[in-house]
């Protein structure tokens, strides 16, 4: 037998368009083979003049040692036919642009698809071209940008940013795009203000109806914020006072509106450093505490809390029926909760290839599957959660990653210790 | 026998012949026809504006909810897309159908609503068997996606608590019954529909029963507008 090779019955599935199917008849195939392996096989069968590297998935798990092995793991017969199913592989990203900073980025948002938005520890919000150039700058907190959020906005030409600082408030920037020359940097100033957190504050959150954003902080809370560009009776009591400030890199003047919140959300006991709005009615939060929320923002109330033994630094909502909650902090693990399951308790996943502290994690827009992760040991992690180890490494920086987010689909935007801005592309998620 | 090809109805676009009104009789899965007549039968009722092209309420029916899933051209879906004037509307509406097999016109075996809600900026999609049409809606989305605006590129898909069907065969009435009653609540109450009391107010009124009914009130009503031409 053993100096015979072993082989084991295979027969090849896709969801591919039919020049990139195989016959559906079992073959047999050496026991031996790895993703690599049967990425050649297929590649064989197709006939294909440029090669195609694929990954493969036997009973929702990606293909990452030998058959042979799998099969023991899965502790299945070798007389049975193992049925493979077979996607594009994810191909090692590009690094497409990097940028070196003055200082740390902190906040990365790539949910537009013209700019990158970054916030830095001088506390100024830029936007960032796909070739790493700066085309504006936002200036207005006095100390560093913690987070930063786009609003979504019915009007392609005009862009609405939420910046979250240190300084204890948070800014509410409108951009609109004759003001934005290629070629030129240029300011603008916010025209609201937020004030209402007594520490600072650590993430800020858009509502999906553009009409107003919720915000953590050190001080333990979560607030929410009118910020309607209409005028109504409810805005009436949140504008504490305006007044009219001179800019000077243009000869109009600026008007800057103060905002109260509309309402505070207790329940954490230490720093709120994530939060997430969902849906018209639900917010999600993470916090130091060890604890992630859920809370109906309509009735004010915290309807769902979840313990982790760790302090949380942040948090994404998405992957299967947009519902999963992924978050990590204060060790290297991400962890996965469903709180659709009632009583949830225990994470239903759990991804361990980091080193150190995990800083982001983030669910990718449009696949259920794919997550990425940014940590204190230098890297930013792609995840598909059907594999439990990691399907890129992305070690372009040289200190702590600070903040990650995808961009454009399938492009990666980092920011780090090491003050540079790094721009991925090229990762055909689907 | 009567022959199922025998003429019973034409209404707007819609043709029904005896072989698709008569799955309203019996415990069948509903075809494409039946759903597109209901949505251009809401689609006329006296709540909306004279001038179809100017409701803020669109409901997209079988058939060109399909057309544009599998439209093989990008031209041809803009085509097909732009007379519906997505960008105008505040809730669209679309009969989502899990056929993947475009050679097979009426193909598939489960129906399922989604609504996009401008209001809120969320797609909305009620399935009466969770689950079981979501790949399919995300799909979709992915492809109406850019011409509902600017603001909808932020929209998630989200599945809100709906009725469920005790049986394998009235996915096709939940549609309409969840269709009519989203329309019915939009027209009635101009403001946003907040998710929670929608969803109570689809759980109160679209039951077991009510579905049933419907499938009768159905077959009247088509018997009703077959007489009077």
């Amino acid at each position: 037998m053993d100096a015979k090779e072993k082989q084991v019955q295979v027969r090849f599935s896709t969801k591919l368009p039919p020049e990139l199917q195989v016959a559906n008849t079992p073959f047999s195939v050496p026991s031996h083979l790895t993703r690599y392996g049967l990425s050649e096989v297929i590649n064989a069968l197709l006939g294909l003049e440029k090669p195609k590297p694929f990954d493969f998935i036997v009973e929702g798990d990606l293909i990452r040692t030998s058959l042979e092995k799998l099969l023991l793991a899965k502790n299945l017969s070798a007389e049975t036919i193992l049925n493979i199913e077979y996607t594009p592989a994810l191909v090692p990203p590009q690094l497409q642009a990097s940028h070196k900073g003055e200082d740390w980025f902190s906040a990365v948002n790539g949910s537009n698809s013209r700019y990158v938005f970054t916030g830095s520890y001088d506390g100024i919000a830029r936007g960032w071209r796909a070739n790493g150039q700066c085309s504006f700058s936002l200036e207005g907190h006095n100390e560093a940008i913690t987070s930063v959020a786009v609003m979504p906005t019915e009007d392609e030409s005009t862009m609405e940013l939420l910046t979250a600082s240190k300084d204890r408030s948070l800014r509410f920037w409108q951009i609109t795009d004759q003001g934005l020359p290629d070629s030129l940097t240029k300011r603008a100033a916010a025209s609201k203000v937020l004030k209402g957190h007594s520490s600072s504050v650590q993430c800020v959150s858009a509502s999906p109806s553009g009409n107003e954003c919720c915000s953590g902080s050190w001080d333990s809370t979560i607030l929410l914020w009118h910020l309607s560009a209409k005028s109504s009776i409810d805005e009436e009591h949140t504008i504490i006072k305006r007044r009219k400030l001179d800019d000077y890199a243009t000869p109009n003047t600026f008007e800057e509106v103060e905002v109260a919140p509309r309402c505070t959300l207790k329940g954490h006991t230490q720093c709120v450093s994530s939060v997430e709005w969902v849906e018209a009615e639900t917010v999600f939060s993470a916090s130091w505490d060890h604890s992630l929320r859920g809370w109906n923002v309509e009735a004010e109330v915290n309807n769902l809390t979840i313990s982790c033994s760790k302090a949380l630094h942040c948090l994404s909502v998405g992957g299967e029926g947009s519902s999963l909650l992924a978050a990590a902090g204060a060790d290297p693990i991400i962890r996965i909760w469903d709180p659709r399951m009632p009583g949830t308790v225990a994470p239903i996943q759990q991804l361990t290839s980091h080193k150190s502290w995990i800083s982001v994690c983030k669910w990718h827009r449009r696949s259920p599957y794919h997550l990425l992760s940014a940590s204190h040991d230098g890297s930013v992690k792609v995840w598909d959660i059907r594999s439990k180890i990691p399907l890129q490494s992305l070690e372009g920086h040289k200190d702590k990653v600070m903040c990650a987010d995808w961009w454009k689909g399938d492009s990666i935007v980092s920011g780090g210790a090491d003050c540079q801005l790094q721009i991925y592309s090229n990762l055909r998620v689907n | 026998m009567a022959d199922e090809n025998e003429k019973v109805l034409s209404y707007g676009d819609v043709l029904l012949r005896r072989g698709d009104v008569e799955l309203l009789g019996g415990p069948y899965y509903l075809n494409d026809h039946i759903i597109e007549f209901f949505f251009c039968y809401l689609a006329s009722s006296p709540a909306s504006p004279s001038d179809s092209s100017s409701d803020p309420v669109l409901l997209v029916g079988p058939s060109i909810t399909f057309w544009l899933m599998h439209c093989p051209d990008p031209d041809g879906l803009r085509a097909a897309i732009a007379p519906l004037k997505l960008r105008d509307r505040q809730l669209v509406l679309f009969a989502v159908n899990n056929n993947e097999d475009v050679e097979e016109a009426g193909g598939g075996s489960h129906w399922s609503l989604l609504a996009y809600d401008r209001r809120q900026n969320v797609f909305n999609h009620y399935d009466s068997m969770k689950g079981m049409n979501w790949r399919h809606a995300d799909d979709f989305i992915s492809i109406v996606k850019p011409f509902l605006g600017s603001k909808a590129s932020a929209a998630r898909l989200v599945e809100p608590s709906s009725p469920q069907q005790e049986n394998g065969y009235d996915c096709g009435v939940y549609v309409m019954a969840i269709a009519q009653v989203l329309w019915d609540s939009y027209h009635e109450n101009m403001e946003a529909g907040k998710g929670t009391q929608l969803s109570d107010l689809l759980h109160n009124q679209v039951t077991a029963d009510f579905v049933s009914r419907m499938r009768e009130t159905t077959l009247e009503l088509i018997y009703t507008l077959a007489r009077s031409q």
